[in-house]
């Protein structure tokens, strides 16, 4: 579970692309996941979790770089700045492509000084008490799911390809989902909304996408508010600072750079 | 030549009251214009029937508690801040699913397939997917984080080696293993089910989702036993709904053979059961009207509305066969009968209503309900007797064919008379040995009475034969975790959880839970901060504490929690403002229960004295203290509810303080004969037969109106007790007996439930019946004999005669 997935959490949002006449599920999929543009990123995040009218505030900075010959390897530093109490709490994630290799995860806890490798740990988890799961932030594969163009549809008025993604048999045990319908934004390739559905089939929670804004030439969602209904919760995510290719130093992707 | 007398006062009787009063005007009527009062009857019965399917199961476990009652609240506190803490589980045990490979494959794939299934599953958790957190140790201090079986082990000694290793982890043990390595479980954890859903039912849609998938191919091998509150209500329900049906049935036969028995042709037995199981029809007909439901003690509704609405109709018949004996007409009889019995019928159906409407005042809402409902009956019961038993003998020949038993000069024929005689004799020999006899009996229950123990809890109530019972005493003895007691620690701010000295207090307080013998293993978000620490620190045991600083707790608590520890929300509040300890325990009695309750209150008082974190105690142990503190004060409220009532319509009824006081002495000593002599010997009363209290002085009583009225009228006309005596027990002793033979033996049908407490309260009605007719012919009289509350007597005894001889 400690996957610390927020890793990639923009992979999927980024990109921009021109649509063929007849595009296939997985190729539209491809197409929003397909090049991750950038080679390193900076940006803070919001992430406010509500329930009923009990509120829980986290703020965090993250630094991506990415690695490896087709660059898709990725490493990521997250320090946690809110709440206070936990200020300056670290995670190091080193993710590769390579579906055989597990990631490899650090953490920092600042009150002890104690850096600690994490391994293993499972996806289907609440990411910190959010209706975002673990899973929901990693890096998914593309071809870790089957993809079906089922239609278009507008989202909020802008027109979306409807793609219904299945997890292939293998990996249904590591998911909550049995499957995801994804509405992709024609014209930007980034996801306008997103239904999950549980195990039963029935709608678990819907993800819905806004603030698009082009950053250093590079389309991105900077607001996503996550809600579930049936246990009245919802979690808005919001980014900012966003700055792209700053040429970070590898040094800060380094475990002993998390007691900084 | 004593019969000759009887019968020329009850001419005088019939005469004087005679179609004049209000009943035998009404009877004729009835009668005049019996088609209609017919088509009014089916009417009014289609209505109602049209009205039962209304009728709603309550299967919640809260329906002990009248709403606004604190423990329904603080499980609206927990279920708020920790969620849905309704859970169902399965049990393997080695010997009926051997631990192999395949089936240990099996369970993965059915923890899968309930995920798929199963309404509201929310986590399903075994062995083989529990995560654990372990520290490596090593150059990096690596902590890994991974499923017990990340893979089923393939060979024998493998699993036994992970089982060995499973028996080593506090937290699986006694959860998803048994101390014993015998027993695994398969545990359901549910989301909180929705307010307004098309699903009338959540838990029982739960429990038969889970069924559905047990009988699926893949799964037949594996046997489990099925536990847990929704799986528990949904089995008991169904054995209730299955006991109600058959009991209702075997009630019927059985008063259909007492009356063939003991009434007169045909129409004496289908006459009275008809208009029972009618007045059964109203009344539910009734309660899904007014939108009340049904609950595990109703299985008694349909079975004691017929015992105790029997007797209306029964004592209407036998006044017209006495009328039809002395050669009256068809119809004049109906009116003369009913002009006599209208009024005490009238009477006893009200004294009964009363008994059962005492339950009123108590706080537990089944018997608040059941109350109601037999009240009602009761008095359908009676107006159905009114109606029908006219309208059902004024069909047939204008003069019916008097009993030639019956009407042979001396009478004393049958078993009945031999015993009356028996009774009569006995009191005015030696009434003051029957008083002796029976205060003694009066003070030895009284004393045993008032130190009458009651047990609250509801699964032992089951027979140990039923499958529902098996798995009870199966999670008893293997497991120890059948009840749990909750509680709930708030601090009332935002992290208030996170001060180290609070954390260091709720260890504290769990640690000296588990020195408890009665607790099984104890739970907080202490052991998962405990736990943590150690596996960062390489599974050091030194390392086995708590963080000591705000921080690092809280910095504990963020990794758990960021690592996706879902079990977080059933241990803290979303805000960190409150946290909760589960003591996890085997089926205690209350007693037991108490002790524990009171042993974690003077903790807690040492503990957390300052009064700055708020404390709530719940869950199952909890409900099962307050359902016996309610019990209890229930019990003695409506007893004296009733007692009052009935003796105020005594002292009025019979015009007499003094023989109001004594009539009331044959319907309190049944009370204590049976309670008080269950707590004398020391048997415990459970939540059934802890109501008895009111329903047997509310029943016991309609014989003693009975009898007193009839005895006081007959002092009246011979001014003799003797004479009084020997009048009244020829004339009701023989209804009165009849009725008592009915209560006891239809209640008897009780002891072929499956329910341990409807089984005793089968056989303890029997014996509370029986002490009340003894009461009734033996004791009441001797006190009357020896006290003469009606003054002085102007004639001569009777037993100077020489028929007594």
């Amino acid at each position: 579970m400690i996957r610390l997935t927020i890793i990639l959490l923009f992979t999927m949002f980024l990109s921009a692309g021109i649509g063929h006449a007849e595009p296939t599920g997985r190729d539209i999929m491809l197409k929003a996941d397909a090049v991750d543009s950038s080679r390193d990123a900076v940006m803070s995040s919001m992430m406010v979790i509500e329930r009923g009218d009990m509120k829980l505030v986290r703020r965090m900075e993250s630094r991506t770089k990415q690695y490896g010959g087709n660059l898709k390897d990725e490493r990521t530093l997250i320090r946690f700045l809110e709440p206070a109490d936990v200020h300056d709490t670290a995670y190091l994630t080193w993710s590769y492509d390579d579906p055989e290799r597990e990631d490899d995860m650090w953490v920092y806890l600042p009150a002890e000084n104690l850096v600690r490798r994490i391994s293993g740990g499972g996806k289907k988890g609440a990411f910190m008490r959010s209706d975002l799961a673990n899973e929901d932030i990693e890096d998914r594969a593309v071809d870790d799911d089957e993809h079906t163009l089922t239609g278009e549809e507008n989202v909020s008025g802008i027109a979306c390809y409807v793609i219904e993604s299945v997890p292939r048999p293998e990996l249904k045990k590591d998911t909550n989902y049995s499957k995801r319908v994804q509405f992709i934004r024609k014209d930007l390739y980034l996801p306008a909304r997103i239904d999950y559905y549980d195990k039963r089939g029935k709608i678990l929670k819907t993800a819905t996408y806004g603030g698009y804004k082009q950053i250093d030439g590079i389309w991105t969602v900077t607001r996503f508010l996550y809600e579930t209904p049936r246990r009245k919760t919802r979690t808005l995510f919001q980014r900012s600072n966003i700055s792209y290719n700053q040429g970070l130093d590898d040094a800060l992707f380094l475990q002993n750079n998390l007691m900084r | 030549m004593k019969k000759a007398i009887m019968e020329n006062e009850r001419n005088n009787d019939a005469e004087r009251g005679g179609q004049d009063n209000f009943w035998g005007r009404l009877t004729a009527n009835i009668i005049r214009f019996r088609w209609l009062w017919l088509i009014g009857v089916i009417g009014v019965t289609a209505i109602f029937f049209s009205q039962m399917s209304k009728v709603q199961f309550d299967n919640s476990n809260d329906i002990w508690f009248v709403e606004g009652h604190s423990i329904l609240k603080a499980k609206e506190r927990f279920d708020g801040a920790f969620g849905n803490t309704d859970f169902v589980y399965l049990l393997f045990t080695r010997e009926k699913t051997p631990f192999t490979s395949e089936n240990l494959e099996a369970m993965s794939s059915l923890a899968e397939r309930f995920m798929e299934t199963v309404p509201y599953a929310r986590k399903v958790t075994w062995l083989g997917n529990v995560e654990r957190i372990q520290g490596l140790g090593g150059r990096e201090q690596e902590v890994l984080i991974e499923d017990f079986l990340p893979v089923i082990p393939e060979t024998r000694a493998g699993i036994d080696a992970k089982l060995q290793e499973a028996l080593t982890e506090s937290e699986i043990v006694d959860n998803l293993i048994s101390k014993d390595g015998t027993v695994l479980t398969m545990l359901i954890d549910l989301e909180t089910y929705p307010e307004d859903s098309e699903d009338s039912n959540p838990r029982y849609s739960v429990v038969e989702a889970v069924n559905e998938v047990l009988a699926e191919r893949a799964y037949s091998g594996l046997k489990p036993y099925f536990a847990g509150g929704p799986h528990f209500s949904y089995e008991y329900d169904a054995l209730v709904k299955q006991q109600t049906s058959r009991l209702f049935l075997l009630i019927i036969l059985m008063m259909a053979v007492l009356l063939l028995w003991l009434g007169r042709g045909p129409r004496g037995i289908v006459v009275p059961l008809l208009i029972t199981i009618i007045a059964v029809f109203w009344t539910i007909g009734t309660i899904g009207a007014i939108g009340f439901t049904m609950n595990l003690l109703s299985i008694a509704l349909p079975t004691m509305l017929i015992c105790v609405g029997i007797g209306d109709s029964m004592h209407g018949i036998a006044a017209f066969h006495d009328h039809i004996d002395r050669g009256e007409s068809r119809i004049d009889a109906l009116k003369k009968a009913f002009s006599e019995v209208g009024g005490p019928i009238m009477l006893t159906s009200l004294t009964t209503a009363a008994g059962f409407l005492a339950y009123l005042m108590t706080h537990v809402k089944p018997y608040r309900e059941m109350g109601v409902y037999i009240a009602c009956g009761v008095v359908y019961a009676f107006i159905l007797t009114v109606i029908l038993t006219p309208i059902l003998y004024s069909f047939g020949k204008k003069y019916p064919k008097p009993s030639r038993k019956r009407n042979k000069e001396e009478g004393a024929g049958d078993i009945f008379d031999h015993w009356l005689q028996l009774v009569y004799r006995a009191v005015v020999q030696h009434p003051r040995k029957i008083i002796v006899f029976f205060s003694a009996v009066l003070v030895l229950t009284f004393w045993g009475y008032m130190n009458m123990k009651v047990e609250s809890n509801t699964a032992k109530l089951v027979f140990k034969n039923q499958p529902l019972r098996q798995t009870i005493d199966l999670i008893d003895e293997r497991l120890g975790v059948n009840f749990s007691l909750e509680y709930l620690l708030n601090t009332g701010k935002e992290s208030g959880i996170k001060d180290p000295e609070f954390m260091e207090k709720l260890d504290k307080l769990m640690v000296l839970a588990d020195e408890h013998p009665l607790v099984t293993k104890s739970t907080s978000v202490a052991t998962v901060l405990k736990k943590m620490r150690r596996a960062l620190h390489g599974n050091d045991p030194d390392f086995y504490t708590l963080p000591e600083s705000r921080e690092a707790l809280a910095q504990y608590l963020f990794l758990y929690e960021t690592s996706g520890g879902n079990t977080l929300d059933r241990l803290v509040g979303f805000t960190y403002d409150q946290a909760r300890l589960t003591l996890r325990l085997p089926s205690l009695d209350t007693f037991d229960a108490r002790e524990l309750s009171d042993y974690m209150h003077a903790k807690i008082d040492t503990l957390f004295g300052d009064g700055e974190v708020e404390i709530i105690e719940a869950g199952g142990m909890r409900n099962y203290l307050a359902l016996n503190d309610i019990l209890f004060e229930g019990q003695r409220n409506s007893f004296i509810a009733a007692l009052s009532v009935i003796t105020v319509v005594m002292i009025v009824v019979l015009r007499s303080l003094k023989l109001g006081l004594i009539s009331m002495i044959p319907n309190v000593l049944p009370v204590f004969a049976t309670m008080g002599f269950m707590g004398l010997v020391g048997l415990y009363m459970d939540v059934i037969t802890i109501s008895f209290a009111a329903v047997i002085i509310g029943v016991a009583v309609d014989d003693t109106i009975h009898f007193f009225t009839r005895f006081k009228s007959e002092f009246g006309k011979t001014g003799n007790y003797e004479t009084a005596l020997k009048n009244t027990l020829s004339s009701v002793g023989r209804p009165l007996t009849f009725t008592t033979m009915i209560l006891v033996i239809g209640n008897a049908v009780f002891l072929f439930s499956y329910l341990l407490g409807f089984f005793k309260l089968g056989l303890v009605f029997g014996v509370a019946f029986t002490w009340a007719l003894m009461a009734d012919f033996f004791f009441a009289p001797a006190l009357i004999m020896i006290f003469k509350p009606l003054g002085p007597e102007w004639q001569g005894p009777v037993s100077s005669q020489k028929e007594l001889q």
